[in-house]
């Protein structure tokens, strides 16, 4: 479906969703804008499709190197690195090392992801306004753009100063105005059908001309609080009018050789008035309307549109219902003392005329209600004292770890407004006196910080002592260390002089015994022959200790 | 300043669908306030104990931790007697994916077990250390004196 490509691109605009006028909007980059897929009301969405961060549907969905996925908005804010890049970024599932700059590390998921996204049902974001569409949400944009009844677009009505109105109606009061205007362009008379039958225009078409001859008798018919009434009073005159200035354009040709064009062709091209143009209510109730406020005003503020009491039959004006029912005689209602204990139901003349003077807890009513009162009162007061206990043991809570004062004065300046409320809203209750709580507060405070300096120095003087017996012990291994150092060569200084003794021992020899040249090169290569192995012993002997050290 | 979606969301299933042992419930004024309870768990020593906590969502939740402290008083290796508490899912460790229900059962595991290893409050710790039998008999005590 290539279609649903285009629409599954690059970028979604958090953009709220049909607050837009949108005339003249009609690439696809500016219906991305429409709808806000984040805020959407989305129906029956499987656990995997929502992004472990926002837990909405994914926008954008982006995957990392180590396989997770979210949206593209919350991922990059998640891996924002921080101001002194001391922390390093990491996948907020797994925790593995992520840079936010490298294609490899992060990057856009699978199509079918975002595909499957886009398939999931939601509400029109229009719900709140009343509408009920609900579609995949790739397609609520469309909806939005071209069908739905409560999108906001501009008005575009001409004023009846003849400039271009450009302030935003629902859709439904702009399109209901195009179906009159166009219905009087072809026939010069509109019979507007209900609401929702713009859709089926098509086939509406050829019943509206039948209806032509009879329209007379079939106008009448139609209830008097219908549209249909107020078009046949306010309507024509400012109609024939602009009609008439239309007749002779090359629309009106248009639109009079071609009586199946569809009616979206038609739409932009027709010019209608103003539908925030004020008029009176056509009840006669004397309230200025226009069209778009109309149908709240018919249905919730129209003092004519008289309604008759479900109970006792009597016709009254719908905002005054809810009124009428508070006095109905003919209502059911339960007992008045209902609250306390009474469970009598009947209607309402019954309970005035004989429940009333045989009810005991309508006779309570005065007492028990004095007592709620009273209860109501006191929960307020243990609210309130409740409140400065909290605040008087945070206060204490809090001074001896940091010997905050601002926080001491914050909660002085508490108590301060707490009792002058008191005072206030409770008359007679024992209040501290605030200088007293002050100077209190000032005293416990000196205290704990007295406590706290106390601690401190308990702290220091044991990590001292500590500091002292490390600086001990290192200093003693250093000692063994050198001990053994002197040891070494003392040893060595031995071996030495017991060579330097048997060198002198050989030499006294040498001079004394013979004066043979022979023997003396025969003598020192014995020397030399056996002296290498003593050094070696003794130098390994030497390494040995060396690698001990 | 509206409510993100994924708060409202958030808090919506804590209270339709709440963790068993623990309470939290928004402030009706501020709804990033809550108050939070945490029953403490069996077979430890703070079995029996109800433990009120807040917790206070900032501004850029989830990006950041929540803020949360005990109220109640606790003999805890990982907890100041301010209540803060050294949990490192709550600092260093934190990730956006986590949310409110994780970290209140991550604190009632930290009742669970304690780790006097990785201390905050120091001299709890060290007692913990040096007598764990005495201290938890300590633990037992301050959670009937102020927990129950
Ligand atoms: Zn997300
Ligand atoms: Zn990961
Ligand atoms: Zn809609
Ligand atoms: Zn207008
Ligand atoms: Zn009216
Ligand atoms: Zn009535
Ligand atoms: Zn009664």
């Amino acid at each position: 479906m290539p279609e649903t490509e285009t629409y599954h691109s690059e970028t979604i605009y958090p953009v709220i969703a049909s607050d837009i006028a949108m005339q003249g909007t009609k690439t696809i980059d500016s219906l991305n804008r429409l709808v806000d897929y984040s805020s959407l009301d989305y129906i029956d969405v499987p656990g995997h499709l929502l992004c472990p961060i926002c837990q909405y549907p994914f926008v954008n969905p982006y995957t990392t190197k180590c396989g997770h996925t979210f949206c593209k908005e919350c991922l990059i804010q998640a891996l924002e690195p921080n101001v002194d890049l001391s922390v390093e970024c990491r996948c907020p599932i797994d925790r593995r090392p992520l840079n936010r700059d490298y294609v490899e590390d992060i990057f856009p998921a699978p199509k079918i992801i975002s595909n499957m996204v886009n398939d999931l049902v939601a509400y029109c974001p229009n719900k709140s306004r009343g509408c009920q569409f609900q579609d995949q949400r790739w397609l609520l944009q469309r909806h939005i753009k071209d069908v739905c009844d409560y999108a906001l677009i501009s008005c575009g009505g001409i004023k009846e100063d003849g400039s271009v109105c450009s302030q935003p109606t629902h859709r439904k009061f702009i399109m209901e105005e195009r179906r009159i205007q166009r219905d009087y362009l072809l026939y010069g008379y509109s019979m507007l059908p209900p609401t929702n039958a713009r859709l089926m225009y098509g086939s509406s078409n050829i019943h509206t001309k039948n209806n032509i001859k009879d329209s007379a008798s079939s106008s009448e018919s139609v209830e008097t609080k219908d549209k249909s009434n107020s078009l046949k009073f306010d309507q024509p005159s400012k109609n024939n009018l602009h009609l008439n200035a239309i007749k002779d354009t090359k629309l009106y040709q248009k639109l009079a050789s071609q009586d199946d064009m569809p009616l979206l062709e038609l739409q932009e091209d027709i010019q209608i008035p103003c539908v925030h143009q004020e008029s009176d209510c056509a009840n006669g109730c004397g309230i200025k309307i226009t069209k778009a406020t109309k149908e709240a005003h018919n249905n919730i503020g129209c003092t004519k549109v008289m309604l008759s009491c479900e109970y006792c039959e009597l016709q009254v004006a719908k905002p005054k219902l809810n009124l009428h029912f508070e006095q109905c005689p003919e209502m059911t209602i339960s007992c008045s003392a209902k609250a306390y204990g009474c469970t009598w139901i009947g209607i309402r003349r019954d309970l005035e005329a004989e429940h009333q003077s045989k009810c005991h807890f309508i006779a309570m009513v005065p007492f028990l209600s004095k007592q709620d009162k009273k209860i109501e009162l006191l929960e307020k007061e243990n609210k309130s004292l409740r409140y400065h206990l909290d605040n008087i043991s945070q206060s204490l809570a809090n001074l001896p770890s940091f010997g905050n004062i601002n926080r001491n004065d914050s909660v002085s300046s508490d108590s301060t407004t707490y009792s002058i409320e008191t005072t206030e809203s409770l008359g007679a209750l024992p209040v501290l006196p605030v200088d007293l709580s002050m100077t209190n507060a000032s005293i416990s405070h000196m205290l704990m910080e007295n406590d706290r300096l106390r601690a401190d120095l308990d702290h220091l003087t044991t990590s001292l002592a500590e500091l002292e017996m490390k600086q001990n012990t290192l200093f003693m291994q250093e000692n063994f260390r050198n001990q053994e150092v002197m040891h070494s060569i003392k040893g060595m200084i031995n071996t030495l002089r017991q060579q330097i003794h048997y060198i002198l021992l050989e030499h006294r020899a040498f001079t004394t015994n013979s004066s043979n040249p022979v023997h003396i090169i025969n003598q020192s290569s014995k020397v030399a022959s056996t002296n290498p192995e003593l050094l070696r012993r003794r130098l390994s002997d030497i390494t040995r200790q060396d690698v001990k050290l | 300043m509206s409510l993100p979606k994924r708060i409202i969301k958030e808090t919506e299933r804590l209270v339709s669908d709440p963790v068993p042992g623990i309470n939290a419930e928004p402030h009706d004024d501020n709804l990033r306030y809550f108050n939070v309870t945490i029953d403490g768990p069996s077979s430890s020593p703070y079995e029996g104990g109800k433990f009120k906590l807040e917790l206070f969502l900032p501004e850029d939740y989830p990006m950041v931790a929540p803020k949360i402290r005990f109220l109640t008083k606790i003999y805890h290796p990982n907890i100041d007697r301010l209540g803060r508490i050294c949990l490192d899912v709550l600092k260093a460790n934190w990730s956006p994916a986590l949310q409110i229900r994780t970290i209140l059962l991550s604190i009632q595991a930290l009742l669970g077990a304690p780790n006097p290893d990785d201390p905050l409050a120091n001299d709890v710790a060290q007692a913990w250390k040096d007598n764990e039998v005495e201290a938890v008999k300590t633990a037992q005590a301050w959670t009937k004196e102020f927990a129950v």
